[in-house]
């Protein structure tokens, strides 16, 4: 949990990044009551580290839904867990709600998200859900070395051999860390 | 004052303007609330035309144009209470304050927003004390849209807010035109040939070429129709004209399809007839208006 204090407008931070910038807007009701507000945030509506890269090629939907997936992976966002509302998102992104509306609807085709009506979105209750998708994440990497591979016409032994050596010389490089 | 059972903040049907050397032809355009649409078009294609009409300082020869449930030109005066203006044609008092400005227009418009100002002054860098002719082009820029910006209007109408700034004040003015987005009940409509800007903020884009509009849709559907195939060939093979496809280029045995209708069958279309599909890329939009741009100009010119 993070707890912040905020005067009215007066101490809204305009050189603060734009994602807690927009997790206040939505306390904005709020400034009318008193100038001295203390506003609590709970993590998760906070949306962090997702941002947009302008020299990434793909559409930024799939930006958007590659960095949601990885944050459930890795266990920052977990099972049942609220999630910003598509409007919060496009607001902190700075990007059109009907973008954010698109990655929201392709993840929750794919199981990955919940979105209900009037009470907003979650991460879906499946258990397991981050390992499987590192898992997906894992098939489609290994997916496209097989595409590489065939492109270049090696055959499977040499693909696996290959394999084989990169996972060498990452435990070489694992131990070589634990020597220093 | 506004009507909100409209559905759309701006519609226009068949708005026609015609000029000695150039036509505004049989516009139809709609925005529906809530939305920013991004109005995109090479110089002299009829942006700020169509952007004059809707603020009923240009009357169309013929069609409708309704704004905020106002008839436009005939009903102006009730519209722009609620309608935020702003293009690079409108001079401030350049022997007066930003302050000035401010007072002036807080005194014309119940809604002006004191605290939302002050941050926005903030915000953009600005200094309410300093005269307008002291002002940078972007400074002038920022303050021209602080002014109406502040008055919280429903609609935003805004001609080329980020031509000829740098890329911070940019920056700035995107982040609080989404800022705006936030309110679900507000739209706005800005044009632009900054196809980036476009790209990352809008929810329906508008293309116009020539006075007319190429296409006007929600913009994942514009962007995911779209896509670039690189083709590899053998040598001997002809490739057809297959529906969809808009441009094709092929040198030797490298050829790149240009489709604006794409499906999954097209890339199984092309492998049956012998090459391969080496890839398929989506496009940027600033891709897209250059293909559009030349292909719906050649189709015209047939």
């Amino acid at each position: 949990m993070l707890t912040c204090l905020w005067r009215g407008w007066e101490l809204y931070p305009p050189e603060q990044n734009s994602v807690q910038y927009g997790s206040l807007i939505s306390f904005d009701h709020l400034r009318l009551d008193k100038g001295l507000i203390l506003c609590i945030l709970s993590m998760h509506s906070m949306p962090g580290t997702v941002t947009l890269s302008q020299s990434d090629k793909r559409p930024m939907y799939l930006q958007i839904m590659e960095q949601i997936k990885q944050r459930i992976a890795v266990g920052d966002w977990v099972e049942g867990q609220p999630i910003p509302s598509i409007r919060q998102l496009a607001v902190d992104l700075q990007v059109s709600v009907i973008t954010v509306k698109r990655a929201y609807y392709e993840l929750e085709r794919e199981g990955v998200i919940i979105t209900q009506h009037g009470k907003g979105s979650r991460v879906s209750s499946t258990p397991g859900l981050g390992a499987r998708l590192r898992e997906k994440e894992l098939q489609e990497h290994l997916e496209e070395a097989a595409r590489i591979a065939a492109q270049l016409g090696m055959p499977s032994k040499q693909l696996q051999h290959r394999l084989r050596e990169a996972g060498d010389r990452i435990e070489e490089k694992e131990k070589e860390k634990e020597l220093i | 004052m506004t009507d909100t059972a409209t559905e759309f903040a701006i519609e226009l049907r068949g708005v026609t303007k015609k000029y000695r050397y150039f036509t505004l032809d049989k516009i139809d355009l709609k925005l529906p609330r809530g939305q920013i649409m991004g109005l995109i078009g090479a110089n002299g294609a009829g942006k700020s035309t169509t952007i004059r009409i809707l603020m009923g300082l240009v009357h169309q020869d013929s069609g409708q144009a309704r704004v905020l449930g106002h008839s436009m030109p005939a009903e102006q005066v009730a519209a722009k209470w609620d309608i935020g203006f702003a293009s690079e044609d409108m001079r401030l008092y350049d022997s007066m304050t930003l302050g000035w400005h401010m007072k002036f227009i807080r005194s014309i418009y119940p809604n002006w927003d004191r605290a939302y100002a002050q941050l926005l002054l903030k915000r953009f860098g600005l200094r309410a004390e300093q005269k307008i002719k002291g002002l940078s082009h972007g400074q002038r820029v920022k303050s021209a849209l602080l002014l109406v910006l502040a008055r919280k209007p429903e609609l935003l109408v805004l001609d080329e807010p980020t031509t000829g700034l740098d890329p911070v004040a940019r920056h700035e003015i995107l982040r609080e035109l989404t800022h705006v987005m936030a309110d679900e009940g507000r739209s706005i409509l800005f044009s632009s040939h900054n196809t980036q800007d476009v790209e990352q903020i809008s929810d329906q884009i508008t293309f116009i070429d020539r006075g007319r509009i190429i296409d006007s849709m929600d913009k994942e559907l514009y962007l995911d129709r779209w896509r670039r195939l690189r083709l590899e060939v053998p040598l001997g093979i002809e490739l057809p004209a297959f529906p969809g496809i808009i441009g094709l280029e092929r040198e030797g045995r490298l050829a790149v399809a240009t489709s604006n209708a794409f499906v999954p069958d097209l890339a199984s279309a092309y492998e049956s007839t012998g090459a391969r599909v080496q890839r398929i890329e989506s496009m940027t939009l600033e891709e897209i208006f250059i293909a559009n741009v030349e292909h719906s100009r050649e189709e015209v010119e047939v």
